[in-house]
């Protein structure tokens, strides 16, 4: 790397910021990081606005008010929330509080390289940047595999599947910037599951109360593929009595309904690779987002690719900051000139 | 690892470094080369410094006439002053939500205006008859010919707003820098072209734009490019478009005149519209059928009185901006022509002749990042008066019923 002079860009503080349909999570240079679940919620009525002020909340406050506030998620389903005013400002705001977490000094300036689902990268880049406009000097935005490629260093013939809550994201990595080719999205992730999740186990207890954030909990906790050791019991509440509920099996079928489709899109992507170097791809997959946590996850691709051969996968340490410290290190690594003005 | 490999590494990943500086300047954003980005920081700097100006100014009034009270006064008076400009980037200061009750453009203004009475000709400039003739007729033409009256009793209807058009929160403003590519549109005497102007002038319009709250704001063309006028028309419609402004400059050929004008659809009030309006279909790419059809489509009274509303607010911006700079600049007012890019979009759409790139003084202006800026900013005053003009009826229109829509 050639030398970067030292002036005023190096007291900026450079932060990597992933967007995420679920969770947001920001890293800075100053060594801070932080992540918010991304909620943004606003006082519905008087009522609300007595109780919980006259503010904007996030993340789990937004979780534990719900009831009275107006939330917006604002990447659901892996795009940029448009149409009423609420959803712009939403990210902004979000976006707002992010850099708030990592304190940065007053009127320090900030460049920002911010993450996000290859769908939103393609759709609304000119969104993040007015939403982030107000924060940052400057900014680049990348779709959120490639920034957990970059983190990692996996910047020649690897691939990146990026399974969050909204989108999974595929990346083809040869050295170069991924082409249109290289990337693909697929609608079914982490909110998918839980659909089917909610679906299954209303059929099998039609009396129980199961809702999407309890539901979400459960696959957070204990979601796996392939086989289960234990057995998997919850409780949730019939006629507003407590009972404990088998949900084995119907975890296993959610958490593997996304997968066919992931496997054979992994495939058809290696295939159309350049053959010489299509085994190195194939042992150099990696697993980010949210539902790699999903335990077996590994084991099932790697059978499910097996047909083409042996093949290596292995899952990010820490799917929750890999994007954010993919987007850190980009935002480090950039040099000064290429740097986009807001 | 072995050393080859490190350095390949390193090769790889200033190459993809590259590629991500590529890939974000490639789409997406535009440079914003004749503007200061707008950081908080930024702002806050020069406000420190502006109000530290102040205070020393303050401080020799103060030495100089002993008055204390005076001084602090008068200090925060500008101090005050200057906040509120800033805020609205140091333009005039536009009609906001907050300020909305002191709109300066009222109907009657604008007629006042465009009336050829109002003396546009200021005597120094060439005398051009017929461009005097013209902007009487145009107003007389759009008249009789759309029927005054049908509309009229459209508007009468307690239940049509026009304001609902434009209720969605969001409105989208296409901006179309009009040639672009092999077309070249009109080329200067010392070698300016049409094309790469109004695209310069488009790109600050947009960006200035893009600062304004509620406004979503959309180029045709972002590059030097070939786009047919019917890509042009169905791009307004595919993106939903609430507003059209196609941005134009004028030539007269053998003449050192400069005319400002902007157009509405409608049929051609004279011949130099319609010489203006050939010159312009030119690149069409509609078939004559088509364009027939595109015709008979018309009839749509709302649109046109939009449209013309539009013109009148972009017209009295721009030449007001422009005779700032060129007093013998001519205001030839608002016309309707048969333009097919007004024509094919949906909504209400203008063409803005800015100014006359066939005057070597102008085309020598026009040069000049502050002169094309400066009719950005004309250009944005006007759409957003416009917009504002609707936000504000939109707002009186329960008291007053449908008579603000009254034919002045």
């Amino acid at each position: 790397m050639p030398k970067v002079k030292v002036s005023q860009q190096d007291k900026a503080l450079r932060i990597g910021i992933d967007l995420g349909t679920s969770r947001s999570a920001i890293a800075a240079s100053n060594g801070k990081r932080k992540w918010v679940q991304s909620l943004v919620g606003w006082p519905k009525d008087f009522v609300a606005r007595k109780m919980l002020g006259d503010r904007v909340l996030f993340g789990d406050e937004v979780k534990e008010h719900r009831l009275s506030l107006d939330v917006v998620r604002p990447l659901a389903h892996g795009v940029i929330k448009s149409g009423t005013e609420k959803d712009e400002e939403s990210v902004a705001e979000l976006i707002g509080h992010l850099i708030s977490l990592v304190e940065p000094r007053p009127r320090q300036k900030i460049f920002a390289a911010v993450g996000v689902p290859a769908e939103a990268l393609k759709v609304n880049k000119r969104a993040i940047r007015e939403a982030i406009a107000d924060y940052a000097e400057k900014l680049i935005v990348v779709s959120e595999p490639f920034a957990v490629a970059y983190g990692m260093g996996a910047l020649d013939n690897a691939m990146i599947i990026d399974m969050g809550a909204g989108t999974t994201d595929f990346c083809i990595m040869h050295g170069t910037m991924p082409s249109v080719d290289d990337q693909r999205s697929l609608t079914t992730a982490g909110d998918y599951i839980d659909e089917q999740l909610l679906g299954l186990l209303t059929e099998r207890y039609p009396d129980a109360d199961f809702n999407m954030n309890i539901i979400r909990s459960f696959k957070e906790e204990h979601g796996f593929v392939g086989d289960s050791l234990t057995q998997l019991e919850v409780e949730a509440r019939v006629e507003g009595r407590p009972v404990v509920h088998d949900i084995t099996s119907e975890m296993r079928r959610a958490c593997e309904s996304i997968l066919p489709a992931i496997a054979e899109t992994a495939m058809d992507m290696i295939a159309r690779f350049d053959p010489e170097y299509q085994d190195q791809v194939r042992n150099n997959i990696i697993l980010a987002g949210g539902c790699s946590q999903i335990a077996g996850i590994d084991t099932y691709l790697m059978e499910a690719l097996s047909e083409m051969g042996p093949c290596n996968i292995s899952i990010v340490d820490n799917p929750l900051y890999a994007g954010a410290q993919g987007g850190l290190a980009l935002a480090k690594d950039m040099p000064y000139e290429y740097w986009m003005d807001m | 690892m072995s050393s080859y490999k490190k350095a390949h590494q390193r090769a790889s990943k200033a190459t993809i470094l590259y590629g991500v500086y590529r890939d974000n300047s490639g789409s997406g954003k535009l440079p914003r080369p004749e503007q200061q980005p707008r950081s908080r920081a930024r702002r806050g700097i020069s406000i420190g410094v502006l109000a530290v100006l102040l205070l020393l100014t303050g401080f020799l009034v103060h030495t100089v006439f002993r008055d204390a009270d005076n001084f602090v006064s008068s200090v925060e008076i500008q101090k005050a002053r200057y906040v509120a400009g800033d805020r609205n980037k140091g333009l005039p200061p536009l009609i906001t939500e907050a300020n909305a009750g002191v709109v300066p453009i009222k109907e009657g203004n604008l007629t006042g205006f465009l009336s050829p009475r109002s003396g546009f000709f200021s005597g120094k400039g060439p005398v051009l008859p017929p461009a005097d003739k013209m902007a009487g007729k145009s107003e007389t033409v759009a008249g009789p010919v759309f029927g005054a009256g049908d509309y009229q009793a459209l508007f009468d209807q307690p239940g049509v707003a026009i304001a609902d058009l434009f209720g969605l929160g969001v409105r989208t403003i296409v901006i179309d820098a009009g040639h672009g590519g092999e077309d070249p549109g009109a080329i200067g005497t010392n070698g300016l072209m049409e094309k790469d102007i109004t695209l310069k002038i488009a790109r600050l319009l947009y960006n200035r734009l893009l600062d304004e709250e509620g406004i979503n704001v959309i180029m045709t063309r972002d590059s030097d490019v070939t786009l047919s006028l019917k890509h042009r028309v169905e791009y307004a419609r595919e993106h939903d478009a609430d507003l059209l402004v196609s941005i134009h400059l004028n030539t007269i050929p053998n003449s050192p005149l400069t005319i400002v004008e902007t157009y509405y659809f409608g049929p051609p009030a004279d011949d130099q519209s319609m010489k203006v309006a050939k010159k312009e279909n030119y690149h069409s790419g509609y078939a004559v059928t088509e364009f027939n059809e595109l015709i008979n489509e018309l009839g749509d009274a709302l649109k046109q009185q939009e449209s013309r509303k539009l013109a009148s607010h972009i017209q009295k911006n721009v030449y007001n901006t422009l005779s700032r700079q060129n007093s013998n600049i001519v205001n030839a007012g608002v016309k309707t022509a048969p333009f097919v890019i007004l024509l094919g979009a949906e909504t209400p759409a203008v063409l803005a002749e800015v100014t006359c790139i066939s005057n070597t003084g102008e085309e020598a202006r026009l040069a000049k990042p502050a002169y094309r800026d400066k009719i950005a900013g004309a250009l944005e005053r006007g759409i957003l008066s416009y917009l504002n003009q609707l936000r504000q009826q939109d707002r009186q229109r329960p008291e007053q019923g449908s008579n603000i829509y009254a034919e002045s």
